[in-house]
């Protein structure tokens, strides 16, 4: 990342071929739509690079960064373009993630596996938000809307659940 | 360096924070209270590492094609560095700028000549939004023909910045602003991802008549706010945030 920084294209290069699949993950799951999702994850990638001199690797991984901003993108283009009546109709047709190589399908398996195992342990209505939250890819508004409950409630699930959470998903890798 | 933030309302600034849906100005209250209280920016840390970690194994590869257009767009876009040096060196040199700023009136019509050249077309004759004096220092920031504007939004609801490159230079101005007494003033801020960079003080005239100009802080890329500050202004922002964009 330090040669990033320093404008190094082809270490950027090597930095979207790291990224490339979470982030378009975090923004497909929000969006739905390919052909959005990758112009949103363009848009992404063209942002780290821009601001790549305010990454602080005290403060949070590449990985980590890479994907609060891709879902942050990804929710803000929802505000923008979608309405939420279009929205459940094409999470109605989601499909699993398509994972393209034997490495990423290995490290996912074990990456979800151990989600699974984390997400089990939290109590029903907390598990229930953070999976629509981050697994999903909805938005907190929309949670609450089909959830029928206020949205600090909502918030205060996510709270709650992510802070149970943090012992048991450690640091990217 | 106070904040009022109450255990409440971080904790629900750190649910949006992880759910990327943090408001400019939530962000601003959020960077506040990580400013003041460590503890604060380690829970946002760990909020936000654990979201990541549960999207992450839900990796999906985009189209090959993808990563052509990626690194073509990037070889076009200039890196940041220089806009994040100008706006801390602008920061560095407030007292000094505040010292020599140059007052003005508000110019309702220069304003809107910000976000677009006005032309008034009264029969065969165009009349053209310009200053009576081209020496003026805010009239040549807002006139400039690579002016861009933002208005403020919140508690303090007219107050709109324009900024120009060419000039080097951002303008606030405002009317039906909230009069302060003299212990008090008004603190406009530039926050990004490294938390807030002061570009200035400014004080509404008698009749609530903001128009000030600030030399060398480029507020493209970061989050607007005002704060009301003790006389003299602060090294970081008081909540509440009363305006932002």
């Amino acid at each position: 990342m330090q040669r990033v920084q320093h404008g190094d294209e082809a270490a950027f290069a090597a930095l979207y071929d790291e990224l490339a699949g979470v982030v378009f993950g975090a923004v497909k799951r929000v969006l739905r739509d390919p052909a959005m999702s990758e112009e949103v994850t363009q848009e992404v990638f063209v942002e780290l690079w821009r601001t790549a001199a305010r990454f602080d690797p005290d403060r949070a991984s590449v990985s980590t960064w890479a994907v609060t901003m891709a879902r942050r993108r990804a929710v803000d283009r929802v505000r923008r373009e979608q309405s939420q009546r279009d929205r459940i109709e094409r999470s109605a047709t989601l499909r699993p993630a398509q994972v393209d190589s034997p490495h990423d399908a290995v490290v996912s398996s074990i990456e979800s596996e151990r989600v699974s195992r984390a997400l089990a342990e939290l109590p029903d209505e907390q598990r229930v938000v953070i999976e629509m939250a981050f697994i999903e890819g909805v938005s907190h508004v929309d949670i609450a809307g089909r959830l029928d409950v206020p949205l600090g409630t909502v918030k205060g699930r996510v709270r709650l659940g992510l802070k149970k959470l943090g012992g048991k998903l450690g640091a990217a890798p | 360096m106070t904040s009022d933030t109450s255990p409440d309302r971080i904790d629900e600034l750190i649910a949006l924070a992880a759910l990327g849906e943090l408001s400019d100005a939530e962000q601003l209250e959020l960077d506040v209270a990580v400013r003041n209280d460590p503890d604060v920016a380690a829970d946002v840390a760990q909020a936000i590492e654990t979201a990541a970690a549960l999207q992450r194994p839900h990796a999906e590869r985009p189209s090959d094609g993808l990563r052509g257009s990626v690194l073509a767009a990037i070889s076009s876009t200039p890196q940041e560095h220089a806009s994040i040096a100008a706006a801390s060196a602008a920061a560095d040199r407030v007292v000094s700028l505040e010292s020599q700023r140059a007052r003005g009136r508000l110019r309702p019509a220069l304003l809107a000549a910000a976000a677009a050249v006005v032309l008034f077309a009264v029969g065969a004759v165009v009349l053209v939004a310009t200053s009576d004096d081209p020496r003026d220092p805010i009239a040549a920031v807002i006139e400039s023909p690579d002016a861009v504007s933002r208005t403020l939004a919140g508690e303090i609801d007219d107050l709109t910045v324009v900024y120009s490159a060419s000039q080097q230079a951002l303008v606030v101005e405002g009317d039906g602003v909230p009069v302060l007494d003299d212990t008090a003033t008004y603190q406009l801020w530039l926050v990004g991802d490294d938390g807030p960079i002061s570009v200035g003080t400014f004080r509404p005239d008698p009749d609530g008549r903001v128009s000030e100009r600030f030399g060398g802080a480029d507020p493209s890329g970061f989050v607007l706010g005002v704060t009301e500050e003790p006389a003299g202004g602060s090294e970081s922002p008081t909540l509440p945030i009363l305006a932002s964009a």
